[in-house]
């Protein structure tokens, strides 16, 4: 193996590879079970080692891999774009403010509403969100990430972040209020 | 402020801190507004829920594995060009240290057979800042899972890159051994800098702990037997000869300190350590 071929490998894997963690989670909260998480991990690091020439060196490398994913997620598990599902938000608001009214503490509130429900639901209502709001919430809300750097990510301005975000916790909302709504948790009218 | 703009503001006034000029206003609208208010607090407890509900976890050791072994294969595929086994054991990064791994094998065995003056008991590992039961306590917890790499890589070139790009304070030593994949993290004690190499060579693992020399010689954080630092001095090597089990090989190279543990026997670690 020549020495420039061994310096590339060296580069790549100690640039690349240190950020497996985020790119993980991601595509386990995308593909939604960890075989295809896995696949879509080495699928993802097999593309970028192979497209790595193309790397600008000192850009933002985890945006870079994890655009590399998003394509390889797009090509790979391209399914129907989903719209929305139509959310009654005026049924939540109403909700929300009967309850409010004997309530005081917000944890007390939190507690009420979604105290009862269990990981793997939230985790459902995560994953049945439509990518581009799912995407912004996983990387603010479970990542950490900051706004300027979820725009690098999703390659859009920090004001459309902030408006999928939005959107993204509205429907969240919706979907963990009609899990709770089954559980009996909140009585449907 | 109006309520469209109250809105526009909630991510941030969540996520982040709100422009001061906007805070204020921000605050007074949510106290007369009943609307945003809900808003702004529903808002907070989806953020709320998700993260206490939907853990980010670390990758699974087989998932790195899985990735490595991968770019393994794409890096042989890419070997195939190359010569035969002649051409490549005397190419100069094989034939080279395996002569020099013969020459450090052969006075290994030297230092082996010299008598051995020192002795004391296992209690001269049980000191929390013993570099030996640091050691074997490091090598305990990444076994476990609970000391995680920061880089799973297939070659040791990668892991050279990876603490080169670190700030420490020593060059770290990376064994070129056949190996299924590489780990490496760097962590501090007591504002030390250690780095950490794990080896997975077949179904056993060679751990190294590395600290700068003069750190572990002289420094006042970590310690090591007395009879360790004699023998370090004479020959650059040493391991308890007292305890069979304890199959922890130290030794030094130019300012680095490395202490390496492993799954395999004592026999078969020198033997790795020795021939690299």
């Amino acid at each position: 193996m020549s020495r420039g071929t061994r310096k590339k490998q060296a580069e790549f894997e100690a640039e690349a590879l240190p950020h497996m963690d985020v790119l993980y989670n991601f595509a386990l909260r995308t593909t939604g079970n960890e075989n295809d998480a896995r696949d879509l991990l080495q699928e993802t690091y097999l593309r970028a080692y192979r497209f790595w020439d193309k790397y600008e060196k000192g850009t933002n490398i985890r945006a870079w891999l994890f655009r590399i994913m998003k394509n390889s997620y797009i090509n790979r598990y391209r399914k129907e774009t989903k719209e929305p599902d139509k959310v009654d938000y005026d049924e939540i608001e109403n909700f929300y403010n009967t309850i409010r009214a004997d309530s005081t503490d917000p944890n007390d509130l939190q507690e009420k509403l979604f105290g009862h429900l269990l990981g793997d639901e939230v985790t459902k209502a995560l994953e049945s969100l439509p990518d581009d709001f799912r995407t912004v919430v996983i990387l603010c809300d479970i990542e950490g990430l900051t706004y300027e750097e979820i725009a690098e990510f999703v390659e859009c301005p920090i004001g459309t972040v902030r408006s999928r975000l939005h959107r993204g916790r509205k429907l969240l909302q919706a979907n963990l209020y009609e899990y709770a709504k089954k559980q009996g948790v909140i009585k449907s009218d | 402020m109006e309520c469209s703009l109250v809105q526009e503001y909630l991510g941030d006034a969540i996520d982040r801190v709100l422009p001061t000029d906007v805070e204020q206003e921000f605050r007074a609208h949510l106290e007369r507004c009943p609307k945003c208010r809900n808003a702004c607090e529903m808002e907070r407890i989806s953020k709320q829920v998700v993260r206490q509900h939907v853990k980010h976890i670390a990758t699974p050791q087989s998932v790195q594995a899985s990735v490595a072994h991968s770019l393994k294969e794409v890096y042989r595929e890419s070997l195939g060009r190359a010569g035969g086994w002649l051409e490549r054991f005397l190419s100069p990064g094989v034939f080279i240290p395996t002569l020099a791994g013969g020459v450090v094998f052969a006075a290994f065995v030297l230092l082996l057979m010299l008598p051995n003056e020192s002795s004391y008991d296992m209690s001269a590992h049980t000191a929390p800042n013993d570099v030996i039961n640091l050691t074997f306590k490091n090598f305990a917890l990444i076994r476990s899972g609970q000391f995680k790499p920061a880089l799973v890589a297939c070659s040791p070139e990668s892991v050279a890159e990876f603490f080169h790009r670190s700030d420490l304070n020593f060059a770290v030593s990376v064994i070129k051994v056949p190996c299924d994949s590489y780990s490496a993290i760097w962590s501090e004690y007591e504002g030390v800098k250690v780095a950490h190499v794990l080896y997975k060579i077949g179904g056993e693992m060679l751990y190294v702990y590395q600290v700068n020399k003069d750190e572990a010689l002289r420094g006042s954080k970590l310690t090591l037997p007395p009879a360790a630092k004699i023998a370090l001095a004479k020959s650059g090597w040493y391991t308890d000869p007292n305890h069979p089990n304890c199959n922890v090989v130290v030794w030094t190279v130019n300012g680095t300190l490395c202490a390496a543990s492993s799954t395999m026997n004592k026999d078969k670690l020198f033997a790795v350590l020795t021939t690299r």
